[in-house]
């Protein structure tokens, strides 16, 4: 008999015998027991085990050997099986290395079971998203377990348990070791090939005998395919491997419930993944077998409580497309089935169970946010379930509970507001109190709080014995900053929609201040939260309010505004020149401000570059319709073209120098021309628009220039007389009136646009297939001839001769740069609005 | 290994019948090296990484993914932002991008595609709500002034659209009306309208709304632009197709709630229990109307026209 409290030395004993007999008292003392887990860690055991386990400092491969290092990674296991706070103290750097290289086909198969199991005990307790780039031989290693024993129990006629088991091990530790997005792409090359082989085996197996070991292994095995999956080896298994996907439509009637839900939730990640067009028929086989799923969890005793989460997560994917998909899920009473298990689990205190309880709260917010998406009628019933006070419940929760899962169920709230909102009229009636947003702004507003001393864990550093104590809280602790960057993205989101100005909500955030918090979003690194950073103040200039427009543009300032126009991403460019767009909408005053602070000359080449973006064989119709990249591709890009063509129609719709400027740009002109064949009716619309408002004439603009004439104005029109005449070096220039020079000015400006091509354009664009664009031709037209006659009919055509052609140039261009001039002089704040 | 390695001891077998010996092979060699990224040749003297052995073997005649554009139509910036977003987010077909003319026939997207900017952990949001095919008049934050003949009043009318989604036919937006009741100098309602086409036929068939399809009829014939229109619409299976590129786009408005506070039930010497037909006039964005609530006066005129915004076009989009 030994003192417990002694057992360290015979731990650390070179006797493996003693050692063995050492650690299975551990084993005894201390299952069950957490003040014995606790006592025994603060004395260092740990270290003890991981050294055993590790085998370090005995090349001893004795059977009693091999015994220790069982036993020890055995006791690990007991730790790692404890309340969170033990759990979490066992999690260093050196557990996770130690473990790590136990993951070896050569080793033998009772440690590696143990090492398995207790890894996953320990990931599941708590997920680490940068785990895989700590250790990057992981993949490999795994893929190395999973190909040795699954050729050991093909190879078996009977099967093999402990290969069943180590399989179905390795398979439950994938999802675990790849929690983030980024490492689960680390992750797919290595395992997808393996996966799909084993999940094969386990499909002909299973037909011949089953077994409850080797069902566990088929749905561990395809839940594991299903985490790893990517679009690239989806696509592949959908062409090469039709029958792969039947005989997974075949698992979704089998017999084991965890056979059901991994078939669906694998062919979900198809859906997701493979644009084949069989996604819609699958996705509508697959409501059935979830909507079963998912009342016979209901049916149980616990009411859904102990429903799978993945059955909601997995419907979510299914519904997220909507259409008849959705439909078939609302007829079968999805809504209210989701509340009533969400209702449960709502945190009105601490969670009860917390991770399967956020785990299952996530999954239902994120399907009805899915449900959401695409119909009003579909928003309304989400709403009159009560899925608002929910969504508050959760939110004012706010950063109380920074427990990882906890921020999934944030994320999904936010999700949920963020569909919802997709409604003039929920925002005006449902949308209306503050607490709605309260703890939106809330997540925007406060990083993760935390508690230094819970979240320190002991990391090596290299070189020293001593374990330094590094901060993990959440916000840094392995990958926790990916997460709450996902929080604030999809907070943000949730803004966009309730900042428009048709939202009661607008003005209670804006009070809250965290336009700062926005544009700072702007400028973050990670490109979902910038992008919806730039969107939601882009509604923020959706409104005819000049104040609040001046507000915003002052925190952004016109540097990140440019910087985001050039942004990496696509889709931010769009915002960014969306915001600009919106701007500059009807007030002459941003107009100003943006040309003198952007500068003109970079302005109009930034825009130019904008429309340059589609080659030219591309705008054409004629051309068959190759859009560069693929039609995503091609969307964005057009949808940036349309952007930067309004940002010019705004400016057009300005003074007679904002048109001055536009026109002066003869480059720019040129892209207008060709764009006005683009297949999309909006970018030819937006074109039409320009040279409408570039040879549009109103009585009062000229009035306004000369009436409200300050001496500089009379200066400037005079100044552009005498410009007139000494170019055209027309003998009666002399005395012509601002008017007439105004009127020399648009006839020479319509003459160039008809050199360039514009009414032969136009022309075509009479007969277009959209009856707006048709519309606005008309309009175009008229005005272009009764600058310049109908060029097509007259005798003259569209030959200019050379000199008149320089001419029609130099005066637009003297003309603007005095028109500018006077700019200079001129108070801007007096045309707002 | 023998027979699966040649004298280099390279792999040289990939059949699928060799499959699972293949994978062996690749075992023993993650486990003999620390690292997999060395290559193997074949037979045919092509280089494969073990990455493409794990994917090859399976497939062995598959070509490596395919080119999804002609290397010309790319350009450099595109080819570097194709790197860059490589495999980092997961695509998925958009169904609302499908109304672009000429795209149908293009390549599957490849996996380089910049997808929608979603966290790449999101696979539930990733639909743009992009709309499309609204006209100048007819769009979100379209603007509209007038007046509503009431008996021998007249008040002033100003109308705004909110939202237009001509997917669903539908429109949404706020009604100003000056000077109806002493106590309330403006009174404002949102209303939501009902495009006339495949969705919402001429006869309104809503038994809360009160109107009989004698009083459709005769409401929708004081239009002229309707009466070319009425023999065939008076059929119980017409379907007013294409009616978006139609000179004249027929609607119903139904005022739901006041605004500012939609809690806000009755207003002395007022009420919105009725609802308007409608007559859009796309060239002009002229709009003519008629109210009808089976207890008010009959055909109230509502009489508005567009206010020119010189291509003033707010752009937002719900997120």
């Amino acid at each position: 008999m030994i003192s417990e409290d002694d057992l360290r030395p015979f731990l650390r004993a070179s006797n493996k015998g003693v050692q063995l007999n050492a650690l299975r008292r551990l084993k005894n003392s201390v299952i069950g027991h957490s003040d014995q887990k606790a006592l025994y860690l603060d004395r260092g055991v740990q270290e003890d085990l991981l050294a055993i386990i590790s085998g370090s400092g005995h090349e001893d491969s004795s059977q009693v050997a091999e015994d220790c290092r069982v036993q020890a990674a055995i006791v690990l296991g007991s730790f790692a099986r404890s309340e969170s706070e033990i759990s979490r103290r066992l999690l260093t750097d050196s557990t996770l290395s130690t473990l790590v290289d136990v993951l070896s086909p050569a080793t033998n198969v009772l440690l590696l079971l143990a090492t398995l199991r207790t890894l996953t005990t320990l990931l599941t307790a708590r997920p680490i998203p940068t785990l895989v780039d700590r250790f990057p031989n992981l993949p490999q290693a795994l893929a190395a377990l999973v190909i040795h024993h699954s050729v050991l129990f093909f190879k078996s006629k009977h099967e093999s348990q402990r290969d069943t088991l180590v399989l179905s091990q390795a398979c439950t530790l994938v999802p675990l070791v790849a929690p983030s997005h980024s490492s689960t792409l680390l992750l797919a090359p290595y395992l997808t090939p393996p996966l799909v082989e084993l999940v094969h085996a386990t499909v002909l197996l299973n037909n011949a005998a089953n077994s409850a070991a080797s069902s566990k292994l088929q749905s561990t095995a395809i839940l594991a395919l299903a985490h790893v999956i990517t679009k690239d080896a989806a696509e592949k298994l959908a062409r090469e491997a039709p029958n792969f996907i039947n005989t997974l439509i075949g698992l979704l009637r089998g017999a084991s419930k965890d056979t059901r839900l991994s078939a669906a939730s694998l062919l979900a990640s198809f859906l997701r993944n493979s644009s084949s067009n069989l996604t819609n028929n699958v996705a509508l086989v697959l409501v059935p077998t979830l909507m079963k799923l998912l009342d016979d969890a209901i049916a149980d005793h616990d009411g859904g409580r102990n429903c799978d989460p993945r059955i909601l997560h997995t419907l979510a994917i299914v519904c997220a497309d909507g259409g008849v998909v959705s439909d078939r899920c609302i007829e079968a009473g999805l809504i209210k089935k989701i509340v009533s298990v969400i209702a449960l689990v709502v945190p009105n205190g601490p969670f009860a169970n917390e991770e399967a309880d956020a785990k299952l709260l996530a999954g239902g917010l994120l399907c009805l946010s899915a449900l959401g998406q695409h119909k009003d009628n579909y928003r309304k019933s989400i709403i009159d379930c009560g899925t608002l006070s929910i969504v508050v419940a959760v939110l004012s929760t706010g950063n109380k509970c920074s427990d990882p899962s906890f921020r999934e169920v944030q994320i999904a709230a936010c999700h949920v507001l963020r569909s919802l909102s997709r409604s003039v009229l929920l925002l005006r009636t449902s949308f209306v109190e503050s607490g709605v947003v309260d703890g939106v702004v809330d997540l925007l507003s406060h990083r993760t709080e935390h508690d230094d001393d819970d979240d320190k864990v002991m990391l090596p550093v290299q070189g020293q014995e001593q374990e330094v104590p590094v901060d993990l809280a959440p916000s840094k602790q392995f990958g926790g900053e990916e997460q709450d960057l996902e929080v604030r993205s999809a907070a943000m989101a949730a803004i966009c929609n309730l900042v428009l100005e048709f939202s009661p909500l607008r003005k209670p955030i804006l009070d809250h201040e965290i336009l700062p918090l926005i544009v700072e979003g702007a400028r973050s690194d990670y490109a979902p939260l910038r992008l919806n950073s730039v969107w939601a103040l882009k509604h923020m200039v959706y409104s005819d309010d000049m104040e609040t427009r001046a507000l915003v543009l002052d925190q952004v300032g016109f540097d990140l505004l440019i910087r985001l126009c050039q942004d990496d991403e696509l889709q931010v460019q769009e915002q960014a020149l969306d915001f600009i767009r919106n701007l500059i909408s009807r007030s002459e005053r941003f107009i100003d401000l943006l040309i003198a602070n952007v500068g003109e000359a970079h302005l109009f080449d930034m825009l130019e570059q904008k429309l340059s973006l589609m080659s030219s064989s591309e705008s054409f119709d004629a051309a068959g319709g190759v859009s560069g990249g693929s039609r995503v591709t091609g969307r964005y890009y057009s949808e940036i073209v349309i952007a930067a063509l309004y940002i010019l129609v705004h400016i057009a719709a300005g003074l007679d120098r904002h048109r001055a400027a536009v026109a002066e740009h003869e480059q720019l002109l040129r892209k207008i021309v060709q764009l006005m064949r683009h297949k999309r009716n909006e970018i030819r619309l937006a074109c039409v628009w320009i040279i409408i408002n570039l040879t549009w004439m109103e009585d009062r603009q000229i009035d306004s220039s000369s009436s409200t004439s300050t001496s500089s104005n009379v200066f400037s029109v005079a100044t552009a007389a005498a410009a007139v005449s000494y170019i055209t070096s027309s003998s009666s220039s002399s005395s012509i009136s601002g008017e007439a020079v105004l009127a020399e000015l648009y006839k020479r400006r319509a003459q160039v646009l008809v050199r360039l091509g514009i009414r032969e354009q136009l022309e075509n664009l009479k007969q277009d297939s959209v009856l707006d664009v048709r519309e606005k031709t008309k309009t175009a037209i008229y005005q272009v001839d009764a600058l310049v006659g109908n060029v097509l009919t007259s005798s003259a055509g569209n030959n200019y001769s050379e000199p008149q052609q320089q001419h029609g140039q130099s005066i637009e261009s003297a003309v603007g740069k005095m028109m500018r001039l006077r700019r200079n002089t001129m108070n801007q704040t007096a045309m707002c609005k | 290994m023998p027979g699966l390695r040649d004298s280099q001891g390279r792999i040289t077998s990939f059949s699928r019948l060799n499959l699972t010996t293949a994978l062996q092979a690749i075992a023993i060699q993650a486990i003999d090296s620390t690292s997999l990224s060395h290559t193997a040749t074949s037979p045919s003297g092509r280089s494969y990484t073990v990455e493409e052995i794990l994917y090859g073997a399976r497939w062995p005649e598959m070509s490596p993914a395919p080119s999804t554009e002609p290397a010309a139509a790319e350009n450099d910036e595109d080819f570097l932002r194709r790197k860059k977003t490589r495999s980092s987010y997961v695509c998925a077909e958009d169904e609302v991008l499908q109304d672009v003319p000429g795209l149908d026939a293009l390549p599957v997207t490849s996996p380089a595609t910049p997808t929608p900017l979603e966290p790449a952990s999101d696979l539930v949001h990733h639909n743009r709500v992009l709309t499309t095919s609204e006209s100048s008049f007819l769009r979100s934050g379209s603007k509209f002034i007038g007046t509503q003949q009431s008996g021998r009043s007249t008040y002033e009318v100003h109308v705004e659209l909110k939202h237009v989604s001509m997917a669903e036919s539908f429109v949404c937006g706020h009604l100003h009306i000056q000077g109806l009741t002493e106590d309330h100098p403006t009174l404002t309602t949102y209303f939501e309208g009902q495009m006339i086409g495949p969705k919402y036929s001429f006869i309104t068939r809503r038994r809360d709304w009160g109107a009989s399809e004698k009083v459709d009829i005769a409401h929708w014939a004081r239009f002229p632009s309707w009466r070319p229109l009425a023999k065939q619409a008076k059929r119980q299976d017409y379907c007013h197709t294409n009616f978006d590129q139609r000179d004249h786009i027929f609607m119903r408005w139904k005022e739901c709630f006041l605004v500012p506070d939609h809690r806000v039930r009755d207003i002395n010497g007022a009420s919105f229990a009725g609802f308007y037909y409608i007559c859009f006039n796309q060239m002009t964005g002229s709009i003519s109307g008629l109210y009808y609530h089976e207890s008010s006066e009959k055909y109230q005129q509502l009489e508005l026209s567009h206010i020119n915004d010189h291509g003033n076009y707010y752009a937002y989009e719900f997120r």
